[in-house]
Parts: C-alpha cells; sequence; structure tokens
C-alpha cells in the first residue's frame, strides 16, 4: 500500500530545481540509491515524456513519471520530491510534486495507486501536502488522505 | 458503452484515470465498461470513446474514434462534464 512505499526514506523536499528533467532525477535518487532502480530507468521515464508530452502532470501541480518495468527497476518502488518553487513540465504544467513510480509488471502497484488516486483527487489535499516543511509531515498526511474512503 | 481510457505507456496514469472515469459514471448514474490500456495497445483496440490527456488521444484521433480530450485527469468534475453529453 501507498505508506509503505512513500516513507521517511523515499520523500524528499527541496526549494527549486533548474528543469523538469532534473526534478526527475532528484525525486528518482533514493531509490537509485537503495538500488530499487538503475539509472537508465530515469532517463527512460525523461525520455518516455518527450515522446509522449506532459501528460504525466495527472493533474495540477502533481506530476507521475514512470516508465516500462523492463526498462529498469529492480524492485517495486515509488519516491515523492516535493518542491517548494514550482517547475514547468510544460507550457503552463507548473509542478510542486514528483511522484516517481517504478512498477515490476502491470498489477502489483495497482493497490498503491488507488490510494494515490484518493490522495490525489482532491485538490485541497495536494496543497496541504506541497506546504508540509518535514517528509515526516508528507508521511502522515498521506497516510490519513489514503485510508480515508475505506475506514 | 466501451470506454477505453489511454495513456503513454498503460502503466500508472490510465489506472489511476480509470478509477475516477467509474467514480464519475457512478455520480452520473450511467453504466459503461471501462478498462485502460497504452497507446499502441489503443490503436488496435475497438471502444465507442476514447479517453486520455489530449497530447495522448490526439495521436488516436483518425476523424473515425470518439475523443475525449482531459486536461485534469483526478477530476471527477471534469470527467463528468465531458461523458455526460455522450449518453
Amino acid at each position: 500500500m501507498l505508506s509503505e512505499l512513500l516513507n521517511k526514506d523515499t520523500i524528499q523536499i527541496a526549494n527549486e530545481v533548474n528543469n523538469w528533467q532534473d526534478a526527475i532525477r532528484l525525486a528518482s535518487l533514493p531509490l537509485l540509491q537503495q538500488h530499487k532502480i538503475e539509472k537508465r530507468y530515469i532517463e527512460a521515464m525523461i525520455h518516455s515524456i518527450e515522446v509522449h508530452g506532459p501528460y504525466a502532470v495527472l493533474t495540477p501541480k502533481v506530476a507521475i513519471p514512470h516508465a516500462r518495468p523492463t526498462e529498469g527497476v529492480k524492485e517495486l518502488s515509488m519516491s515523492l520530491l516535493s518542491l517548494q518553487n514550482p517547475v514547468q513540465f510544460g507550457p503552463d504544467k507548473p509542478v510542486y510534486l514528483i511522484i516517481v513510480l517504478a512498477a515490476i509488471d502491470d498489477a502489483s502497484h495497482l493497490r498503491a495507486l488507488v490510494d494515490l488516486t484518493q490522495v490525489l483527487q482532491e485538490p485541497t489535499q495536494i496543497d496541504s501536502i506541497i506546504a508540509c516543511q518535514l517528509p515526516e509531515d508528507i508521511v502522515e498526511k498521506i497516510k490519513q488522505y489514503a485510508t480515508k474512503e475505506r475506514l | 458503452m466501451k470506454i477505453l481510457v489511454v495513456c503513454g505507456n498503460g502503466l500508472g496514469s490510465s489506472f489511476m484515470m480509470a478509477l475516477t472515469v467509474k467514480k464519475a459514471l457512478a455520480e452520473l448514474g450511467k453504466e459503461a465498461e471501462v478498462t485502460h490500456t497504452d497507446l499502441t495497445t489503443a490503436t488496435a483496440e475497438k471502444a465507442d470513446v476514447y479517453i486520455g490527456a489530449g497530447d495522448i488521444v490526439d495521436q488516436l484521433d483518425n476523424g473515425m474514434r470518439k475523443i475525449v480530450r482531459i486536461v485534469n485527469m483526478m477530476s471527477i468534475a471534469e470527467i463528468k462534464s465531458k461523458l455526460e453529453p455522450l449518453f
């Protein structure tokens, strides 16, 4: 489930980045360091956006970059980078939250994505995550939002 | 009605958007078959409606398919307003 994947070791907060490519590289860093993805997966995510356009910006302020499992994923994982100042993913596509998805097959990550959908369907929840100053606070918010409809 | 939700590689965004489409349909009180896939597979798959981000579904637009372009893929309200006229 989502809060097992997004924890204090996979969540980062940064002031700003130079461009969306750097945003994806920085957001992916914990997964690279934990050997959950290979370096080529990061370039595959960037390539996917170059080819298909900024559709990874699923909802205003949030991008979910990802590529195919075969492009360098070793273990199902996710990471999150929260930016204090937005980075442009495309014309009029400012992004504050970059959530990297590394899936190993077509199915095992879907439970976490159900949770993530709960979090992202409410714009006020997105804003309150962006406002967090500590990764631990983001962990708590995600836990709270992801489970609220299942109670 | 068969609604196909399309994204670049069929793994993440199309699944999350399909969940949102299902919620939108429930709120509209409408029934439809909702499946999700990647762009390449979508070109070979028959559906009554193809829905996704503009960047993606525009590539499916051959003048014959019914295409719905979504800006905010997590917005139940936007999806409802764009699907309702199709029923």
